[in-house]
């Protein structure tokens, strides 16, 4: 082993009580520094991945953010409905290739409902243009039957066939149960890392079906219309049209018709609507979250330079203490250098195993902290934080930490220059 | 001639006016163990200072081992020291949380000679430390958690390992009791006749002056009165 990195190592061991202190206070703003980094990064690669080849989200007239938070990412409630003429209309627009609804507001333990019809399986793609895959089952062919996304069946423990109760309201704990109403799982999704995950898919006509007879509905009849819908299933399939729905989605058959379309349906007489683009409402999520990102950087990096000047410190106070170990080290024949070396890779040394432990730390508490995201903020966050941003940060860190212990540097050079045996 | 002075003045930059040292001319030649006693404050370590190559001098000549001090770059002073001069302190020789070969292959890091292989590097520690009377169990502990007796001994291994011509000591029998004393005296002179090493001792007990060849007041050499030096 080399005579300085030996040095070093012993000499930081040696005073163990200050610079276990120091690492603990850079391993924590190192921590909160690549935790905002790498969760900054993948909110914004989980928000841009949720959806893709869709054109146009359509939806009652609310501000353009509020509706494709609700509408894809199943984050804030719905303001209003559209009327299912509305949706008919516009999906019979001769522009329009395809259009799928979505009906929200129902629930089951805490995972959102999303009404909708086949066509969201053919049609939703997510990431790059990636289509929804069944891991298991198949699409609805039924009013009461439902498909849950990949985290839902993983979760909750669902099999294929098991019979499950959705609840009115998005709460976890309902009291209005749609008991009287149970869906049979037919399909599972295979993951995809967006909300759909979080997810429980069913057909308009079920939403319909559970909201039909309204709430008031007493025990013993629940029994008799259950079975009576599934014995006519099939009839009751098209009676059950909807009349409104939460918002819809469309694929145009052109890209160049988008904003023509979009002009068509804000300026629809008939109902007050709002068409938007899903990337151009991601931009303008992403310029409101660019002052919230910024400042959030700008505070855990300030930590982190304060953790550096910690560092700094602790050894501007340790060179007075070994001010008898760098006269020896001179006597015997080491050059002021060295000690600006040695001291360098002190906090180099120091950096190195806070980097090390924040990275831990960060993954084990991204583990626990996973599922809590995905299921409250619908944030796909990996635990893979090792990226190419994350290593520019580390060096970044690295670096950072080597110029602030420049200071001690200097002083531990300067004092050994001068230093000679006193009387 | 392993010392030479001549016209050698000193003083500290801080306090310009006052001078520390002032020596018309003093020699030591080769093979010579010279006890110079003094009373601190006298300005000993000052000179040892300018001898070793970490104070240089505002006027005069200083040479040593033939080299004149005052015309070297501190790094060549710093090569030249670790190469040339053994010194041993009177407390605070070794690195405390390093172990005793540590503390020696430290000293021989800094050195020029270090083109021997490891290997025999720590054979050649290994030797010394036995001559030195250091138990191999007390090889491998932090220096720290050895007497201080057994610390000085690996001090002389230490200052040895580079086989210098000349060895300064500054006081390093003072923090010692009488019998560690003994033993240390002897032992490190037995060691210095050996490899005929100059030994240049400084203390302010006289009674070692029996182990020396030449005993020296450095109020004699210095022509600073007391009161002025420090």
């Amino acid at each position: 082993m080399n005579m300085l990195i030996k040095l070093a190592v012993k000499s930081l061991r040696d005073r163990k009580g200050s610079v276990l202190l120091s690492i603990i206070a850079m391993t924590v703003s190192i921590f909160v520094l690549l935790g905002v980094e790498h969760i900054r990064y993948q909110t914004k690669e989980s928000f841009a991945n949720t959806v893709s080849g869709t054109d146009l989200i359509v939806g009652a007239r609310t501000g353009s953010l509020n509706l494709l938070l609700y509408s894809v990412f199943k984050i804030g409630s719905p303001t209003n409905n559209i009327s299912w003429r509305s949706f008919e209309k516009i999906a019979r627009n001769t522009k329009v290739k395809w259009a799928v609804p979505l009906s929200l507001g129902d629930s089951h333990k805490g995972f959102r409902v999303l009404g909708t019809d086949q066509r969201y399986f053919e049609h939703f793609s997510y990431g790059n243009q990636h289509r929804l895959l069944f891991e298991k089952g198949s699409a609805f062919d039924d009013v009461f039957d439902v498909i849950l996304g990949y985290q839902v069946a993983d979760k909750l423990g669902y099999q294929l066939g098991d019979k499950i109760v959705l609840a009115h309201g998005i709460a976890k704990t309902s009291f209005n149960l749609h008991t009287d109403k149970p869906f049979t799982i037919v399909g599972i999704l295979a993951p995809t890392g967006t909300p759909v995950d979080q997810t429980l898919h069913v057909s308009l006509q079920g939403i319909e079906a559970i909201h039909s007879n309204g709430e008031n509905i007493n025990a013993s009849q629940t029994a008799s219309i259950s079975k009576e819908y599934h014995q006519h299933k099939q009839s009751e399939f098209t009676h059950l049209q909807p009349k409104s729905i939460t918002a819809l989605m469309l694929g145009l058959k052109s890209k160049m018709s988008t904003f023509k379309t979009q002009r068509e349906i804000n300026n629809d007489t008939q109902e007050p609507l709002l068409a938007i683009l899903p990337g151009v409402a991601l931009s303008e999520l992403w310029q409101m979250m660019k002052i919230l990102e910024n400042t959030l950087f700008l505070v855990s990096f300030l930590v982190f330079i304060s953790a550096s000047l910690g560092v700094s410190a602790m050894l501007v106070s340790s060179i007075k203490q070994r001010a008898k170990e760098i006269q020896l080290l001179r006597v015997i024949g080491a050059p002021p250098l060295f000690l600006f070396y040695l001291i360098e890779l002190e906090a180099l040394f120091i950096a190195t195993i806070s980097s090390i432990l924040g990275a831990v730390i960060l993954i084990v508490s991204l583990l626990f902290a996973q599922s809590y995201l995905a299921s409250y903020f619908g944030l796909q966050i990996s635990v893979n934080i090792f990226s190419i941003n994350t290593l520019k940060l580390i060096v970044g860190i690295l670096s950072v930490s080597l110029i602030a212990a420049t200071i001690p540097s200097i002083i531990g050079y300067i004092q050994s220059k001068k230093h000679t045996i006193l009387d | 001639m392993t010392i030479n002075l001549s016209n050698l003045r000193f003083s500290y930059p801080e306090q310009s006016h006052l001078l520390v040292l002032d020596i018309p001319s003093w020699s030591v030649s080769a093979g010579e163990h010279t006890l110079i006693y003094g009373s601190s404050g006298s300005g000993k370590s000052t000179l040892l200072n300018i001898l070793n190559g970490l104070l240089s001098v505002n006027s005069g000549h200083v040479k040593v081992l033939g080299q004149h001090l005052n015309k070297m770059t501190s790094r060549q002073r710093d090569n030249f020291r670790s190469n040339n001069i053994g010194y041993i302190f009177q407390q605070f020789n070794l690195i405390p949380y390093l172990n005793a070969i540590d503390n020696i292959q430290l000293a021989s890091y800094f050195s020029k000679s270090k083109s021997k292989s490891k290997f025999s590097l720590n054979e050649e520690i290994k030797a010394l430390l036995k001559t030195l009377n250091l138990q191999e169990k007390d090889w491998n502990k932090p220096v720290r958690s050895l007497s201080i007796g057994q610390q000085q001994r690996i001090a002389i291994a230490r200052a040895l390992i580079n086989k210098p011509t000349l060895l300064i000591a500054d006081e390093p029998t003072s923090s010692l009791d009488q019998e560690n004393r003994d033993s240390f005296m002897a032992l490190l002179m037995s060691i210095v006749e050996e490899n005929n090493i100059t030994l240049l001792f400084v203390s302010h007990d006289m009674s070692l002056s029996h182990y020396f060849t030449r005993v020296e007041s450095l109020n004699d050499i210095n022509q600073i009165e007391c009161e002025h030096a420090n």
